[in-house]
This record gives structure tokens, sequence and C-alpha cells, in this order.
């Protein structure tokens, strides 16, 4: 067990408990917040004229699994330029847009994240995900079960099973050990299967009948009846497409009626907004249609979004989307990788650069800031760039800057093609996150979007992952983003389950975080239905047996199960 | 321009990584600090002055430095790579990575030189005057560009995917080179004095650039088509810059040569153009 800690002085923001920047003291004791450590034998970290924040929670990340090892497999040219040596206390490895497991951990780690969620992961791969988490040191994760296409929730949702979906859902997320539904392009994949895509809500997809509205919509209220701690995690249809903004307030207004299981209001949360609030027609005459998703977002409360804000760089997008891959692919002449995922899923592997002179790219930045500035309320838009397709992890501190300040975007804009400025409102937008806003998109909001009760404050029984930024919030302006920059990209002092991890920037101790799923029980009757429906359909179909499908107990070391109560006719 | 000696003494029989021979990094220096330069030798770091006896002088900046190499160092690595201005000269055979990268200056290798020689390079004369090995002039593993500028000559033979995804430069090549030569190209020129195996130009999307056969090939690709046989004028241009400015005076013999013209690869859509001497 390690000592009590006492992180004193600093300016401390937790948005969860009010806490606005408020000189104070927080005390860790036994990997918990508490409210205060007796005895002398405390240890001080001097967080004196800093920033203090609870440690960073990225809702959407790609960080283990096959698809970021495809990509991994893809471009030896990508690690090329970012090699990472051995140190005293770290591994060697690679970095930039897919970096190797342990480095993905400490960059996080020095950034000042500590819980990090991998948002796909197919059920056949959940075992090379968990194996892949279980190399990732520091950081506590967790991943999301893509669901939208698969066999059994088509075939559920075809024949109007609620029931049976429930209690499928609840079964592959303690089969997968996941954390939530994760739905991508529904039905789409599935069509992909056949060289299809869908274009709209309510396509067919072949051979089940089913459209993606009815699979969003019955996911949903499985979602919200199972009472998981998290909401559906959508990636639209359409994604890539202009005026696709469309698409995804239809959406929105399908499952707008479908009540949120207890403690929250939002029902959908949706993945990377930017790429799929496009206006216009083509990507000729493409325009921000970030206004019009705001002003949704703005009225309507069962909606949380994350941005997947673009960022100029070289960097490899990644999708369980795989038909749109093959649009990218096609559209860029870039290398592909097509991965089919038998019954279950897809994904597809295309290296991309973010130009700056490149109207489309322009105003694809643009969105993402747009959505961020334009939905008033900070606790349902979060900061992401949906690492790595719109651009690696390691630019969080550059977004931050543009978020606080708007002289950086200023900045950023005068290099950009004219075209970020007559087709999109960002030069026109004044607002400023101040730090307490960012605390909330980027660690409080996205805890509480989660459900996870323990992460994203500093009140008492929380878990004790701080972060210590080298910045004095009462001197500092916007106009000193580069100062900030600085700042967030080392973290002066990373604490995780109450031990410092990282100091002055440095990873100075790699414990190893847990990895959270959730418990779901479903009524015995119901399982042993499911049981017999799923043993049929494997036999027939599946290449693995159903005894060997769900991933064992060994795969999760640090395992921290969550239950979840349903409700069940 | 100064001269800075180096003389192999003992290299063991790994590999060297000897990024540190390369003027950028020598310029400015005194002979005791470039002596003590870091060198690989498998997961061992080594200094310079273990494997190689150092004199001569230095100059402030890269663009006066010659560095002299003077003997054979085959298990050399990265001679020459990334540099930018001055000049390398290798009394002897260099090893693999040779001039790797470089963006300006000149090198010259009196020997050959293995694997990768000149790959990716932007600018600047790389010359050998033996044999090349595999990959000379090609992008490393994954790059979608290759060579994007400057110039290689290689006197002797030339070894597979010479010139991979060749994007803008020139390489020349006196002796016959092996298979998949210009594979990939995008762009940029391609001399082959000598006999061209088999599969040259696979997958090339041309964008402008040719491999020009001036000693016959031994097959053409199905997805090339044949369009004409003529006398182009920049080839005599191009053909006279080789003999004056290059001192390649075999060119001399093609001023006047026709030549039979391929375009591929049909395969991916290219327009690259094989141009073939007739004989």
């Amino acid at each position: 067990m390690m000592g009590d800690l006492i992180v004193k002085g600093g300016y401390v923001y937790d948005p969860l408990n009010g806490v606005k920047g408020d000189k104070m003291d927080v005390f860790l004791s036994g990997g918990k917040v508490v409210e205060e450590v007796k005895g002398r034998d405390a240890k001080t970290v001097d967080a004196s004229g800093k920033v203090v924040m609870a440690g960073g929670v990225d809702i959407h990340s790609h960080i283990a699994g096959s698809k970021i090892n495809i990509g991994r497999l893809l471009r030896p040219e990508d690690h090329r330029k970012d090699v990472v040596p051995r140190t005293r206390y770290t591994r060697s490895g690679v970095g930039y847009s897919c970096p190797s497991t342990f480095v993905t951990g400490y960059r996080y780690a020095q950034m000042g994240y500590t819980s990090v969620m991998e948002a796909a992961m197919p059920p056949l791969g959940a075992r090379h995900v968990h194996e892949e988490l279980n190399d990732i040191p520091i950081i506590d994760k967790a991943g999301f079960t893509l669901l939208g296409n698969n066999h059994f929730t088509l075939k559920y949702v075809k024949e109007g099973d609620m029931e049976g979906l429930k209690a499928f859902v609840a079964w592959m997320l303690w089969a997968t050990r996941g954390y939530a539904v994760k739905i991508v392009n529904p039905g789409g994949v599935e069509n992909w299967k056949w060289g299809r895509n869908v274009g709209g809500l309510d396509d067919l997809v072949y051979n089940y009948e089913v459209s993606p509205r009815q699979i969003v919509t019955s996911l949903a209220r499985a979602n919200e009846e199972l009472g998981l701690p998290h909401t559906i995690h959508l990636h639209c249809n359409n994604l890539g497409v202009p005026g696709n903004y469309e698409t995804t307030i239809e959406t929105l207004e399908a499952v707008k009626g479908i009540k949120a299981a207890e403690g929250r209001e939002a029902n959908v949360h949706i993945v990377h907004a930017q790429f799929n609030a496009l206006d216009g027609e083509n990507w000729m005459n493409v325009k921000s249609g970030a206004s019009k998703l705001a002003k949704y977002v703005n009225a309507n409360e069962n909606v949380t979004l994350d941005l997947g804000q673009v960022i100029f760089t070289d960097t490899t997008t990644m999708t369980g989307d795989g038909p749109w891959q093959f649009r990218l692919h096609n559209m860029t002449g870039n290398k592909w990788v097509n991965s089919d995922v038998e019954m279950e899923a897809g994904a597809g592997v295309v290296p991309y650069t973010f130009k700056k002179d490149n109207p489309a790219n322009a105003i694809q930045w643009a969105i993402g800031l747009e959505l961020a500035l334009l939905v008033y309320d900070p606790w349902r838009v979060y900061m992401t760039t949906d690492h790595p397709n719109g651009g690696p992890m390691i630019y969080y501190p550059k977004v931050i800057s543009w978020l606080m300040s708007r002289k950086a975007r200023t900045d950023t804009m005068l290099e950009l093609n004219k075209s970020v400025m007559r087709r999109t409102t960002l030069a026109n937008i004044y607002r400023e996150y101040d730090f307490n806003e960012l605390a909330t998109v980027t660690r409080a909001a996205t805890a509480k979007a989660l459900g996870m009760d323990h992460k994203g404050h500093l009140g008492t029984g929380a878990d004790a992952d701080v972060s210590v930024y080298d910045i004095d919030p009462s001197t500092w302006r916007p106009s000193m983003y580069k100062e900030l920059e600085k700042a967030f990209a080392k973290a002066a002092y990373t604490i995780k389950g109450g031990e410092v991890v990282v100091k002055d920037g440095e990873v100075v101790a790699t414990p190893l975080g847990a990895t959270h799923w959730v418990k779901s029980e479903v009524p015995e009757a119901l399982e042993t239905e499911l049981m017999k429906d799923l043993e049929a359909d494997f036999r027939d179909y599946y290449t693995i047996n159903l005894a060997n499908y769900p991933v064992e107990d060994a795969y999760l070391p640090t395992g921290r199960p969550m239950t979840a109560e349903g409700r069940w006719r | 321009m100064k001269e800075l000696w180096l003389t192999p003494t003992a290299l063991p029989s790994i590999p060297v990584e000897a990024e540190v021979i390369c003027p950028d990094v020598v310029a400015g220096r005194t002979l005791k600090d470039v002596s003590s330069l870091e060198v690989y030798v498998g997961n061992k770091t080594h200094i310079l002055g273990e494997f190689f006896e150092v004199e001569g002088e230095l100059a402030e900046q890269a663009s006066e430095q010659m560095i002299v190499v003077d003997g054979t160092c085959q298990t050399v690595k990265y001679i020459g790579a990334k540099m930018t201005a001055g000049s390398v000269h290798v009394k002897g055979c260099a090893g693999m990575h040779a001039g790797s990268q470089m963006s300006g200056g000149e090198m010259l290798v009196e020997g050959n030189t293995r694997d990768w020689a000149g790959a990716e390079m932007s600018g600047g004369l790389l010359r050998i005057q033996d044999d090349s090995r595999n990959m000379t002039g090609g992008a490393y593993r994954g790059s979608p560009e290759g060579m994007t500028g400057g110039c290689i000559v290689v006197e002797g033979d030339a070894g597979v995917e010479l010139g991979s995804f060749m994007r803008r430069g020139m390489i020349v090549v006196k002796g016959d080179v092996a298979p998949f030569c210009g594979v990939h190209m995008n762009g940029g020129e391609i001399f082959i004095m000598g006999q061209a195996a088999r599969r040259l130009g696979a997958e090339a999307k041309g964008n402008g650039g040719f491999i020009a056969c001036l000693g016959g090939v031994d097959e053409i690709l199905p997805t090339y088509v044949h369009e004409t046989t003529y006398k182009p004028t920049f080839m005599k241009l191009y053909m006279r810059q080789l003999r004056d400015v290059l001192g390649l005076e075999e060119a001399a013999r093609f001023l006047e040569t026709p030549f039979r013209r391929y375009v591929g690869d049909l395969a991916v859509g290219g327009n690259c153009e094989i141009l073939v001497a007739e004989k």
C-alpha cells in the first residue's frame, strides 16, 4: 500500500463538486480522495501556483485491439518518425498515430489522463483487446462492444423481441467484458459484407429487412432498460458524406422519446460529431452544418456528443465503418486494409493527411471547434480527436488551446484555406472556455456520461486520480496560449490511484490500471432461452464454438466490474 | 573545402550505425569532439574514435566540410545519411543506407554500396562507382513517396526495386538492373544503360515519370501498351547533359537513337512511359 499524499496549495477545478479554482489541498489515502490525512508521514506534492484537476477521462479513443493493430502493421513509416527510447522506468516503443501499447499509456499519463475508453471492440476480437489493454500501463480503461451490425442484434430486432435483445446485450457485455454498447454505421457494415452500404435511416439491411432506425432505437431502448451506466455510443450513418448533419439530426429525433435510465437525462451519445456535421452536396461545396446540429443539441437534453477534432497532420484513420473507409481509400488513393469480422462487424484502416490548404479539411477543423463552442452546456460536449482518426491524442493540448483562446484559433485560421472563413461560423465565435469548462469537457462531464461515479472529480470517495498542470490561472490570459499548450502537454504531476506516476512530464512509475466492465444480470428463464438460440446459430454459422467464445477472467487481471440493474418484463 | 579524414581501423563484424559521418554533424566541432561522437553497434553505444582514426580539418559550415573515409567499410551503415550540404568521399565500399534521405551536397563512393543507398533522397548528388544493391533510391517500407529529388548515378549494376515509389529526381545506372525497377513510380526519371530485368515499372502511376532502357529489356509487362516508335527531342537533351554534366560518355551513343514508347501500368490506370532504345 502506498502512503498518503497531500496535493498542496493548487488552484483546484472540480466542476462536479462546484469547486472553481479555489486554493485548497487535496488529500489522498488508500487510492481514494479523503477528507483529511492524519499522521505526519504523508508525502506532499507542491501544487502552489498550479492548476489541479481530477485525472482526465477520454470517452472515445482507439488504443487497443485489431483495428489499431492493423494500423500498426500498415504504417511502418508512421513508427519511424516517432521512436521512443527506453528509460529507467519505461519501456521503448513507437509513437505517433499508431503508438505501441506501452507508449499509449505513458503518453496519456503525461498529459494528465488517467482513464481512456477503447471505443470499438468487435466481440470476436475481445480477447485481443483485453490482451492489449493489459499491456497499457498506468491508465484505467474499458472497451465498448460493437453491437450495431451483429447477427443476433439484427435477428432480434427483426423479430421484434426486445427481451431477447436485452438478454443478448447483457450477455454480450459479459462475454466480451465490455462497458458500453457501441453502434457503428448501423446496418451499413452488414450491407458492406455484400459490397453495399445504407444511404439513410430507412434503407433496409439485406436478408434481415430491418432499417438503421429500428436498430438504433431498439438498442437504445435495450440499453436504457438494462440501466447501463453509459448511453449507446453511436457512430451515425453517412459519416463523411456532405449533407450528413440531416441524417444525424434524424437519428437523434428517432431516439428522442426513449426513456433514459435512472440517474441521467441523455439516452444517446454521438461520437466524433465533427465527421457527422457536414452540410453541402459534395466535397467541392461542403460547408459547416455545426450550427444546425448544435442548435438541435442545445434544444434537446437527451444528446451528448464528442468532437473528433481535426488536427493538421499525417494520421491513420481507423473505424468499424468498413464502407466509409473504402470510400476514403478511393478518394485519396492511399493504402487501405479492410477487415471483416464474421457475423458481427467490420473495419477499415486508411492513412490520411489533414492539410491546411485543403478547403474540406479546413472546414472539418472548424466544425469540431464550432460544435464545442456553440453547444452551450459543456456537460454535453466532450473533447476528443477520436484518436487517431482526427489526429493523434498527443495533440490534445493544441485542442485545449483552441478552445480556451480565440487568438489561438485566429492564428491557426489565418494559415488555413480561406474556405474556413466563408463556409463556417468559427470566425464569429468569441466564446473562450475557462479552466472550469475545460475540466468539465475533459474529465468531469465524460466521467458523468460514462456513469463512472468515482472518476472525474475530487470529492471524498473518488479515485485518487489527480493531475497538476504548471500554469497559474490567476495570471493566465488567452493570448498566452502557447504556455497553456506546454503546460497541458506535460503535466507537472499525474497521480494515479494515489501514486505519483508522472513528475515534470516524465513517467516515474508504471502501475497497471484497472479494466472496467459492466455486469448486468439476466433473469434465468431468459438466459436459458438465449443460450438455446446462441447455441443453434453458433453451431450453424460461427467458426468458433460457443463454449470458447466468452473472454475468460484470466484476461482481466485487474477487472473492475460495475453492476447494472435492469428493468425486465 | 576542409577535409576530415576517417580511416577505419578495427571495424567489428556486426554493423556499426554511424549517422554521425555526415558534414552537418561534424561541422563546427573539434577533432576530439568528432572522435567521441556516438555510434551504435548492436544494442551497445560506442564512440566513433574506437573504429576510425580521426584526422584533418573541420569547417564551421557543413557546406565547407568534406569527409573522406579512407578505406572500405561495408559494415558501416548510414554514411552521409540526412546530409544537407558539403561532401562525403568514401574511398572504398559503403554499408547500407549510404546517403539515404540526403537533401543536398555530394557523396561519392568509389566501391559498391549495399541496400537502401540514397533511399528517400530529396536533393544532392550520390555517385556510386561500382555496384549498388537493392532498393537504391527507394522508399522505406510503408512510405508513399521514395526519392523526391536529387540525382543518383550508379556506375555498376543495381539491385531490385531501384527507385521504388519515386516521385521526382533522377537515377542513372550504367550497368544492368534487377527486377522491379521503378515499381510504383510516380514521377522522376530512370535511365538504364545496361540490360533491364523483368517487371520494370510495375504499378507505376506515371505522373510524368519515365524509365529509359538504353540497353534493352528482358520483358515488358503485359499491362504496358506499345504506342509508337519515335525520336524524342528531350532525350537528346538528356543525353547531352548526361555526357557533359555527369561525365557519362556512353550517353553520346544514344543522341540519335529512336525509342519504342510503352505506356502503363494500365493495371492501376497509370501513364508512366517506358522508352526502349531501338538497337
